[in-house]
């Protein structure tokens, strides 16, 4: 369990249950599909059947015949494509002339009915021309005079290529002690959120609409969508109702929200759209299948002396966060270790195939697992202790790494420490009996991306929070709570600033149209710049409130002192920090001689205090609205070189597992019987959420480690459900064991760092290493299926070797 | 995958005589009709629009034919009886735990407090290539038992061989029940019949049970085995939710072994040792193991490999006679 | 279409519905009970479990019509008013709740073990949530939730 250092703050670091966790757990918290809008028609997808074909005709005259039927949309109908990057807007909401996966929208159906639509679909005549398909990243790299996007003006299929090296490769290898390389093979797999993707939209009598839609950032979804549908951004507001888990899979704009907003514009009617689960595979979104190769150089002295790596991602049909991913799958490197010399090479391919993009821990996993099992290679060939050594390698505090990221804080040391003593690590590596294993892995990932997708100088997050006459705090953001209780964190940070009890702070999140623009819930941001921006806000709110109070005590307002002025260490952007406008430094002491408790606001020093309430009103009396906003901006950080940008953030979160496996030499199968995790989120906000974040990523690591898998045959999806597709059940999931694990961040709310994605990515090597310590096998393939074990067992031939 | 655009009617019957009539009824009006008790595999089937029906017969309204009883040292099991139940009743759990073990290890406990034992030993063969969306299936051409005219397991098969379908066998409890020799009482149009369970299973993946589209299973009774123990064994990635990869039922009578498979071809695969063949007990259960690994193809069907599939059978059986040993000292 | 009468948390509906329309159907579109969650419709995910005559069954794959003399409970039928039932209670307290989407078909699975077994084993937890599908919490606190929802009820039955 989780426990926060006791730091004397009353609501932060304190085990607080989600907001709307009432509503959810008496079944009255709506979610996008649950919203009842008035008389609304239902829309349905026609999807293509064929991975790679040209549409040669589409005859949509007769599903328009039929009675009920209010509109059908076609690819011709949408002039503008779109793609979360700005950099790659290859995506068209239906498919025009051509289609690129199966299962991709070819068009859509709004009846009166979800009935009528489902039959206006069977009467909709498409006449496919079948095409050859690309289906693999190999072949995908072949020259082709039909490439899947010929826009892009190359002769093959490949979307984006990313080479970076630093250091001396050769020199690196030459000082290594040994030098381990292995091919490693990795299957793309789904997030399975729970909630299907829903959109419903409303609109007004003046054209406005309203876009109720499952989506992880809206503010995306506003900018793409007003260009798709050509109007201003101000006739549409996105709302982000409940959402049943996002992962990464509902962070992009998708083509059914398209469609229903276009749809409600042109027939003036409410709308609904939500997706089977099949559909859901369908549209996929998921972690790229993978093929790389890893060469580790390693001395007994220096650790990791160089680390080269060559991998295709197979991107599917379209962009997505592909060129991100593609930086992702090398960059993530740097930590948590020094790599001195280093190199990658990462090509993603366009494929016959539904998209991938982002997913928890993008991009960082696959090479994650490589290095991690690497290095447990290289250990074992030198004979260390991979725990020690890994122990020994992690970055120090405030260290640049070799692709110039700033690391500030690290806390890892003292887990992997604890971990290890809890686990009897000593005792037990290498000394267990035949089929009984264990395994240690780390970790390493951003909090938040510091460079925005859209480039402007906005800040990344905003809060706005208002004080009403009665003294009820309301807290403004985009940002957007897709389960991992951002609402929460946020108001946390207000409540502990404004001394008031979480009760008293209600959070109105993600709705363009009343809440400040927050780049979104993707790359492990929130937290850190939501978070900074709430506590900034709530700050510059208790300065209003300290300072009437001061008035009705006729006492002098405190001084503020100026933060300093940020060192090079940590340069604002370029710009100089305006601290007339209230520039709060990148860590604000907010303490100012009073303390606001129980309703109270009261002189530390003269032993006075007024109400809370006679503060708020002396303070409203001349605005007449108490109201203050924070943001958060990344500090320039970063180096000079093309690419520079990429994993570039204010702080890093550090994970280490150890975990124990149970592996059946008759059978293959590995059982996972307890996993250890000690992970450096800096100061642990909510120690709930915390503990939840890891055994969720505990979970899905399970799952990516052991059995899931999306299977395709020639690009069509063969495992579109929930009992083909296998997510790991309560029987699969390990005891969790959570060892404190802290640092203080300098920048992050509170010393808080990301909690979400980095904790995957570690668990699933941790497991790998641990079947070697069980039963002597690499494991080199994802999923590491009995089948695989039992192949490598035959392979290696040790069984009963060690006993 | 929605019934909404689905049209049918639906129809509970209280008697086997209104049943007969509704089926007659549906027969005279060349209307396709489906029994169902659970539905838990029908309602699925229908979703993913794999078959249409114009009725849905809900045999819930049957009477009688939920319970367990104890006769003449004989179990007799109401068809209707639900998985859950039958796990978990006193005389299954005496005479049978083996049965009362399968029963337990379908599906999901929301599956089984709905889904009945008549339904299971029913459950209809499947295919990665028809356990799928419309759109899924056209996507490959419709295979033979989606009424096309390719099967995209064995390329080659082609209408008039034996095996058109390999559509895979996958109740949990059928194995044991054809072990203990179950006998079912069938009833139809013209009265009722008993058969023994084996005469059930058809070798095609299409058309698996040899039940006429107007009867229904009404009883399963088994004789209460002397001197005997049983054991059934799963193979499936989780421990929750999957149909059997592979299931092995092993009966031990005497010094006999029995053994009985599911999951992996059309019909269920039965194999017997008689104890007098063999110089030891470790003889005939490696002879066993053969013959059950031997006899049987494995398809690319599942998430396992075939191989591994087939691999996994004396595995298996070894296993089950391995716990049943355990238990016996 | 039929007039279908369902008794769903002790109150009786009836509407006028298609013979092929799902007992979830029913529920959320019907009655506006949207508590009750469909997360794939085909009886895999588990989020859309009702309990029907006590115990829990799947209404994606279920016909409305087949609910006809049952007593149907879902969700919205758990909690006394304000008062929420024990394992609902825990659920909030242990952080067993992240998006949400499973939980009202993890209370209406755990109300059920709990009422009729008031001492259940790590595995009959286990069970008991094993096929409803929660991707965001690996389940541990879930189990946690239970058995300290169990342990509470333990504690008030013997007050």
């Amino acid at each position: 369990m989780t426990e926060a250092p006791d730091k004397g703050y009353k609501i932060i670091g304190k085990p607080v249950p989600l907001i709307g966790s009432r509503a959810k757990v008496m079944g009255q918290a709506l979610y996008t599909d649950d919203i009842r809008l008035h008389n609304p028609l239902t829309i349905k997808i026609l999807r293509s059947p064929h991975a790679s074909a040209n549409i040669l005709s589409l005859d949509t005259s007769d599903a328009l015949a039929l009675n009920g039927v209010k509109g059908v949309l076609t690819g011709a109908d949408f002039k503008n494509t779109f793609g979360v990057l700005t950099i790659s807007k290859d995506e068209p909401a239906i498919a025009r002339d051509v289609v690129r996966y199966e299962g991709e929208p070819v068009a859509a159906v709004a009846a009166e009915t979800a009935e009528i639509a489902l039959r206006a679909l069977e009467l909709i005549k498409v006449t496919y021309e079948l095409t050859e398909g690309v289906f693999d990243s190999k072949t995908a790299l072949k020259p082709t005079d039909r490439p899947l996007h010929p826009e892009l003006g190359k002769g093959n299929n490949l979307h984006k290529n990313v080479v970076q090296e630093f250091g001396d490769m050769d020199q690196g290898f030459k000082d290594a002690d040994v030098v381990v390389k292995k091919r490693f093979r990795f299957a793309s797999i789904n997030h399975a959120f729970t909630e299907p993707h829903a959109t419903q939209v409303e609109i007004d009598n003046q054209g406005n609409i309203t876009v109720y839609s499952a989506t992880q950032v809206p503010h995306y979804l506003h900018m793409a969508m007003a260009e798709v549908l050509e109007i201003p951004e101000h006739n549409i507001r996105i709302v982000k109702p409940h959402l049943g888990g996002g992962f990464g899979g509902k962070s992009d704009p998708f083509p059914h929200e398209m469609i229903a907003a276009k749809f409600a514009l042109d027939l003036g009617r409410n709308v609904k759209v939500k997706f089977s689960r099949e559909e859901v595979f369908f549209s996929h979104h998921g972690r790229h299948q993978t093929d790389l190769t890893m060469k580790l150089g390693f001395s007994k002295d220096k650790g990791i002396t160089a680390l080269g790596l060559d991998t295709l991602i197979d991107g599917g049909a379209y962009g997505s966060f592909g060129i991100v991913t593609t930086y992702y799958n090398g960059v993530l490197l740097q930590g948590p270790y020094k790599v001195p010399n280093f190199r990658f090479h990462v090509d993603r391919l366009y494929t016959n195939k539904p998209m991938c993009g982002a997913m928890r821990g993008h991009g960082g996993v696959n090479p994650r697992f490589a290095s991690e099992v690497l290095l447990d290679m290289a250990c074992a060939e030198v004979g260390m202790d991979p725990a020690e050594t890994r122990l020994n390698m992690i970055h120090k505090e405030n260290t640049l790494t070799t692709n110039e990221y700033r690391v500030t804080s690290v806390g890892l040391r003292n887990g992997l420490t604890e971990a290890m003593k809890r686990t009897k690590w000593k005792e037990k590596h290498g000394k267990l009996p035949f089929g009984k294993g264990i395994g240690v892995a780390c970790g390493f990932f951003i909090s938040g991306s510091a460079l925005p997708i859209h480039w402007n100088k906005l800040p990344a997050s905003t809060v706005r929070i208002t004080i009403d006459y009665d003294g009820g705090v309301t807290l403004f953001s985009g940002a957007a709570d897709i389960g991992q209780g951002s609402d929460t964190m946020l108001a946390q940070m207000a409540a502990e600033v404004l001394g008031q009890p979480m009760e008293n702070i209600k959070v109105i999140s993600a709705d363009t149209r009343t809440t400040p623009v927050d780049l979104g819930s993707y790359s492990s941001r929130v937290t850190f710049m939501a978070g900074n921006a709430s506590r900034n806000a709530a700050i510059r709110m208790r300065r209003i409130l300290v300072e009437a109070a001061c008035e009705l005590l006729e006492m002098q307002p405190p001084k503020y002192e100026k933060p300093e002025a940020p060192d090079d260490f940590f340069r604002q952007g370029g710009r100089k920090p305006d601290f007339e406008k209230g520039f709060l430094g990148p860590n604000p002491d907010y303490s100012d001689g009073f303390i606001i408790e129980d309703g109270l606001i009261r002189s530390e020093k003269h032993n006075a205090s007024v109400t809370y309430l006679e503060a708020v009103e002396k303070a409203l009396e001349f605005e007449g609205i108490l109201q203050t906003s924070g943001t958060y901006k990344a500090p320039k950080l970063g180096g000079s070189f093309k690419g520079a940008g990429a994993g570039l953030s204010p702080s890093y979160s550090f994970t280490a597992f150890i975990v124990e496996v149970t592996v059946d030499p008759d059978t293959g199968f590995i059982k996972v019987d307890k996993a250890t995790c000690a992970h450096d989120c800096g100061m642990p906000l909510n120690p709930l959420s915390v503990n939840g974040q890891i055994e969720g990523c505990i979970h899905m690591g399970l799952g990516q480690a052991l059995m899931e898998e999306m299977v395709y045959e020639n690009g069509a999806t063969q495992n579109p459900s929930f009992l083909e597709y296998k997510i790991p059940s309560a029987f699969e999931q390990p005891e969790v064991d959570i060892v404190p694990c802290y640092s203080d961040d300098s920048e992050g709310p509170f010393g808080a760092k990301e909690a979400g994605e980095g904790i995957l990515a570690p668990i699933i090597p941790a497991i790998a290493n641990a079947v070697y310590d069980a039963v002597g096998i690499r494991l080199t393939q994802l999923p590491m299926r009995p089948d695989r074990v039992l192949s490598a067992l035959a392979k290696e031939n040790k069984k009963g070797a060690k006993s | 995958m929605s019934l909404v655009s689905e049209n049918f009617d639906f129809v509970r019957p209280t008697s086997l005589e209104q049943l007969n009539e509704l089926v007659k009824e549906c027969q005279e009006k060349n209307q396709k009709f489906a029994f169902a008790a659970g539905g838990t595999d029908v309602i699925p089937k229908l979703k993913t629009g794999s078959f249409k029906i114009n009725k849905f017969i809900s045999l819930n309204g049957l009477q009688d034919l939920n319970n367990v009883i104890l006769k003449d040292n004989k179990i007799i099991i109401g068809a209707l009886t639900t998985l859950c139940d039958l796990a978990n009743h006193g005389l299954i759990k005496k005479y049978l735990p083996a049965l009362a073990h399968a029963a337990h290890k379908v599906a999901s406990p929301q599956i089984r407090n709905r889904a009945t034992i008549g339904g299971n030993i029913m459950v209809d063969n499947r295919c990665v290539y028809i356990n799928q969306s419309s759109l899924n299936r056209e996507c490959h051409e419709p295979c033979y038992k989606a009424d096309g005219d390719v099967c995209h397991i064995v390329k080659s098969a082609k209408r008039g061989d034996e095996i058109l379908c390999q559509a895979r066998f996958v109740s949990d409890t059928a194995p044991l029940l054809l072990l203990l020799g179950a006998k079912i009482t069938i009833a139809g149009a013209n009265g009722s019949r008993k058969i023994n369970l084996d005469e059930l299973y058809l070798i095609d993946g299409i058309d698996s049970r040899s039940l006429k589209s107007n009867e229904v299973i009404t009883t399963i009774e088994v004789e209460i085995p002397e001197n005997t123990a049983m054991h059934y064994e799963k193979l499936a990635i989780r421990n929750a939710l999957d149909f059997p990869s592979l299931g092995v039922a092993i009966r031990i009578t005497g010094n006999d072994l029995s053994v009985a498979l599911t999951g992996l071809n059309t019909r269920p695969g039965v194999f017997r040792a008689n104890a007098d063949s063999y110089d030891n007990f470790d003889d005939m259960v490696t002879d066993i193991s053969a013959q059950a690994s031997d006899s049987v193809k494995t398809y690319s069907q599942d998430f396992f490999p075939r191989g591994y599939r087939k691999d996994m059978i004396p595995v298996f059986i070894r296993r089950g006679v391995d716990s049943i040993l355990k238990e016996q000292q | 279409m039929n007039l279908l009468t369902l008794t769903i948390n002790g109150v009786s509906h009836t509407k006028a519905v298609a013979p092929s329309m799902t007992l979830l159907d029913y529920l959320r579109d019907e009655v506006g009970l949207t508590g009750t969650k469909n997360g794939c419709d085909s009886g895999e995910c588990g989020c859309c479990s009702v309990m029907v005559d006590g115990k829990p069954m799947l209404s994606c794959i279920m016909l409305a019509m087949e609910a006809e003399g049952r007593e149907i409970t879902t969700i919205e039928g758990i909690a006394k008013g304000n008062d929420l039932h024990p394992v609902q209670e825990a659920m909030v307290e242990k952080g067993a709740i992240q998006c949400g989407y499973c939980t009202p078909a993890m209370v209406i699975n755990g109300v059920h073990l709990l009422d009729n077994n008031p001492e259940p084993s790590d595995e009959q937890v286990k069970e008991c949530i094993s096929a409803t599908v929660c991707r965001c919490t690996g389940y541990n606190s879930i189990e946690k939730a239970m058995h300290s929802a169990a342990e509470k009820m333990r504690q008030t039955r013997h007050d």
